[in-house]
């Protein structure tokens, strides 16, 4: 049984129908890597998933249990964590409390304190600005904060919206490692991407959508190896 | 009209006037009939009053019509133009004073009166619009300020000695009035007033709505950056119906103030006097040009049959206004006439599904 | 001019500054969190007054202790309407809330001419008649105690935001209200709370206004305009600026008794909100 499996989703913003008809699944330990244009609704898959954009139709599937219907704070402490597009940090709340945010559910101290231990020893960088503003950090750091805030909840799953937008190079790599680490704990990774080379590299499968639609899928290889992506996402 | 009441979301918020077309046969002139039916049955009821009505009914018809029609001149700015203002008292003291300070003072003709009083307000309508204008001030901001706006009016006079201060101005009965004085003997002359201007003002609404001026009103309202894009100048659009419903509002304060003799600060300015207008416009329907006159008559009569029947004080009279406006709020956006339209809708359907079987 | 004139009207101007600081920080907190203005925000600061005087006709308590009464009753009846009222029309143009809370206050105001009759009434505590001076001026106890306890109430809920779970979930929701959903906060009840400690500050900050102000259906309207220009002067949103803001429109009321009699002191808080819209066009409104 698949950790999420999305059937024939559809949604949309008020009269505007973005997505018709998604289909994909996610495994334990495994990263799936979703690729597309601009607008090709993929953000508003993630967002959908997550119960923030209602579903107009279609099913989604969580641990076996319908959250079709379920409203997003619901999803969320199910263990169905999200990094937003643009990181989505609360910029005028320290390093320390945005990843407290992310931890909110579990009301025990101690748990909170060794959460935040893991998470500053993921990223030392973290700890070192832990009482600035996060709205004051780096593009990357602020990347790496909204990673960590979504892991503060020991989810079962991440699904990162575009995580290398705006990063340098160097923590483009750091970034992809990172989501191999996830993927070791256990989780499932379901990753939105541009940067469909990199993203491919890390991917054990991956879906190409298009307006809205899935037109390809199949493991990372393979999906690499196709004509029309090489053309179109990997600019070969 | 499609009313947020059916329970879809309209997304286009804000714009219930947009009618959405809908093929339906026969439909609009089942709606046209009863636009008809309903303007002949006040027509009735306007000249019934005229001809029967007590004393009594006919002060309180007087009264209902002439807040009915600045409701309406409410409804230019608030409804066709997003511009909800919760400061029209200061437009209906600017006319109210103006023509009682030229008319007890210096003995000038109310009618000129007016004509200042509508200069004025329109003035000040324009200035302090495109003032919040200029500055992005909309939706619940735009409302404070305009609150804020007349309540300094409302400080301001009453502390100037030639406006009678808090106490007011009392405008003198002439020992025989004329037409000149915009003063009558008979109360039905006031009433006949009242009607004119009601029916002046719906005519007024309706041009505003039709005209190209009303097009670029609805397109503002509903997208003022698609509207800018398209060629629309906003600020003008909108300074420019704030400057009509100021002055035609300042008219009815005139005619009010000839009528009722009478005018002091919290009559003129009070945030209570800014609410009422907004609220009668918001029950009846900001959007369809007899809908503010319908709440002014709705209010009007659950007012007197409350004094009658339930309790004397003004509170129980507050309190289910309230009521109404967040029933409004929260269900008939469009207010009565929303409400007259789902109904109609209703029918239609109703009929074209008898007629179908 | 007049030394002790000055020091009388700029030191009032802070004592008062101060209750319309406390009521401030309530409109600016649910503006910046709910993007919502409350217009039934003067009718709870009446409400709160009327606490305050009822309690006080039956016990004989402290005022300013029972403001502190006349807050948790705000904390639940905000937490009512927001849930109950307010959240049902977000989210469909500010008109929906607009009217909600307009509909709210004209009921406020209406029950308590019901209950409390327009009559207006007093409340005056057992040190109501002593006072201190600063240099040549002098002023009321009662003056003094009413800013310290708003001061205090608005530490407290600056404390509340700061270290608190609720307080950190109102923060969150108000700077990315996706992204807190993702952290599993219902929103809904976010705003909800938010709407509650608004409503608390508005009762308190009657409550205090009880003792230094007649005690009538209609006493809230100017305290929520002065409120409001001090919510638009401090940026909306933000509780210090909020407070701090309060202050200068009391003072800027101070400085306007000394140059305009009577009531035209309001004037030059009015001329200090059209002046801040100026000066700060993008900021002020920005959320």
């Amino acid at each position: 049984m698949p950790l999420l499996e999305v059937v024939d989703l559809e949604a949309g913003y008020g009269q505007i129908r973005v997505l018709h008809g998604v289909s994909l699944h996610v495994e334990r330990s495994e990263v799936v890597a979703v690729l597309g244009a601009n607008g090709a609704g993929k953000s508003t898959t993630l967002l959908t998933v997550s119960g923030v954009v209602p579903v107009s139709a279609g099913t989604v599937r969580f641990g076996g249990e319908d959250i079709t219907s379920l409203p997003g704070h619901l999803v969320a402490r199910r263990g169905l964590a999200q990094v937003p597009e643009g990181r989505g940090v609360f910029p005028q709340m320290s390093v320390e409390e945005n990843l407290v945010m992310g931890a909110i559910q579990e009301r025990s101290k101690a748990v909170r304190r060794e959460r935040l231990r893991r998470a500053y020893d993921l990223f030392p960088k973290l700890g070192e600005r832990r009482r600035q503003n996060a709205g004051s950090l780096s593009g990357g750091e602020q990347q790496m904060l909204a990673i960590s805030r979504a892991l503060m909840a020991e989810p079962s799953m991440v699904m990162l919206d575009e995580p290398s937008l705006g990063l340098a190079p160097a923590l483009v790599e750091t970034m992809f490692e990172t989501i191999l680490t996830i993927r070791e704990a256990g989780l499932g990774v379901l990753l939105v991407e541009q940067n469909a080379g990199e993203a491919l590299e890390v991917s054990d499968r991956a879906y190409v959508m298009e307006q809205g639609a899935v037109v390809l899928s199949g493991p990372a290889a393979q999906v690499k190896a196709n004509e029309s992506v090489r053309a179109a996402y990997l600019g070969v | 009209m499609t009313s947020s009441s059916t329970g879809k979301p309209d997304t286009s918020t804000g714009k219930p006037g947009t009618v959405p077309v809908q093929a339906r046969p026969g439909r609009s002139g089942l709606n046209r009939t009863v636009k008809l039916v309903a303007g002949a049955l006040l027509a009735l009821v306007i000249v019934w009053i005229a001809a029967a009505g007590s004393n009594h009914l006919l002060g309180l018809a007087t009264v209902a019509l002439m807040f009915g029609a600045i409701s309406g001149a409410w409804a230019m700015a608030g409804g066709l133009g997003g511009l909800f203002s919760l400061g029209h008292a200061a437009f209906f003291g600017i006319g109210a004073y103006t023509t009682a300070f030229l008319f007890a003072g210096h003995g000038v003709s109310p009618w000129l009166g007016m004509v200042a009083g509508v200069v004025l307000a329109a003035v000040f309508g324009a200035c302090t619009t495109w003032l919040s204008v200029r500055f992005r001030v909309r939706g619940s901001y735009f409302a404070l300020v305009t609150l804020a706006w007349a309540e300094m009016l409302r400080v301001i006079v009453s502390n100037v000695t030639p406006l009678g201060r808090s106490n007011g101005i009392l405008v003198p009965y002439k020992a025989e009035p004329t037409f000149a004085d915009l003063q009558f003997s008979d109360p039905r002359a006031y009433y006949a007033l009242a009607v004119l201007y009601a029916v002046v003002v719906t005519v007024i609404f309706m041009v505003v709505k039709r005209t190209r001026f009303g097009w670029r009103l609805s397109a503002v309202r509903g997208d003022e950056d698609a509207a800018a894009a398209s060629g629309v100048d906003v600020r003008r659009v909108l300074v420019a119906v704030m400057a009509l419903s100021a002055a035609v509002t300042a008219a009815g304060g005139t005619l009010y103030v000839q009528y009722m003799q009478f005018i002091d600060p919290e009559l003129a300015f009070s945030p209570t006097v800014s609410i009422d207008i907004a609220i009668r416009a918001v029950i009846g329907g900001p959007m369809v040009a007899l809908g503010p006159l319908a709440g002014s008559g709705a209010m009007t009569t659950m007012t007197e049959w409350l004094k009658m029947s339930v309790s004397d004080s003004p509170a129980m009279n507050v309190l289910l206004f309230g009521v109404a406006v967040i029933l409004a709020g929260r269900y008939f956006r469009n207010g009565l006439a929303g409400i007259g339209a789902s109904a109609l809708q209703w029918i239609g359907r109703r009929k074209e599904r008898h007629d179908g079987s | 001019m007049d030394w002790q004139l000055v020091t009388q009207s700029l030191g009032g101007g802070i004592l008062t500054g101060s209750v319309y600081g406390v009521a401030a920080v309530g409109l600016a907190l649910v503006f910046g969190v709910v993007g919502v203005v409350n217009f039934a925000h003067g009718a709870m600061i009446m409400l709160g007054m009327y606490v305050v005087w009822y309690l006080h006709q039956w016990t004989s308590l402290d005022p300013f202790l029972l403001s502190l009464v006349a807050a948790v009753v705000g904390l639940g009846l905000g937490w009512f309407i927001q849930y109950v009222l307010v959240n049902k029309v977000m989210g469909t143009g500010q008109e929906g809330p607009l009217l909600v809370t307009v509909g709210i206050s004209l009921i406020f105001v209406a029950v308590a001419e019901f209950v409390f009759s327009s009559n207006p009434r007093s409340v005056k505590p057992s040190y109501g008649d002593a006072t201190f001076s600063v240099g040549p001026a002098q002023f009321s106890v009662t003056r003094l105690i009413a800013m310290l306890a708003a001061v205090a109430f608005t530490l407290a809920l600056h404390n509340v935001l700061r270290k608190t779970d609720l307080g950190r979930s109102i923060r969150a929701v108000s700077q990315n209200r996706t992204a807190a959903q993702l952290m599993g906060l219902n929103v809904a009840t976010v705003y909800a709370a938010a709407m509650a400690l608004g409503a608390a500050s508005a009762f308190f900050a009657g409550g205090v206004s009880a003792s230094l102000l007649p005690v009538t259906p209609n006493a809230g309207l100017s305290l929520m305009l002065m409120s409001f220009v001090a919510a638009v002067l401090g940026g909306l949103g933000s509780i210090r600026g909020a407070f701090a803001a309060g202050i200068i429109v009391g003072l800027a009321e101070g400085a306007g008794a000394l140059l305009l009699e009577g009531t035209l002191k309001t004037l030059v808080v009015f001329a200090l909100f059209v002046l801040v819209l100026l000066l700060r066009p993008e900021g002020v409104f920005k959320r």
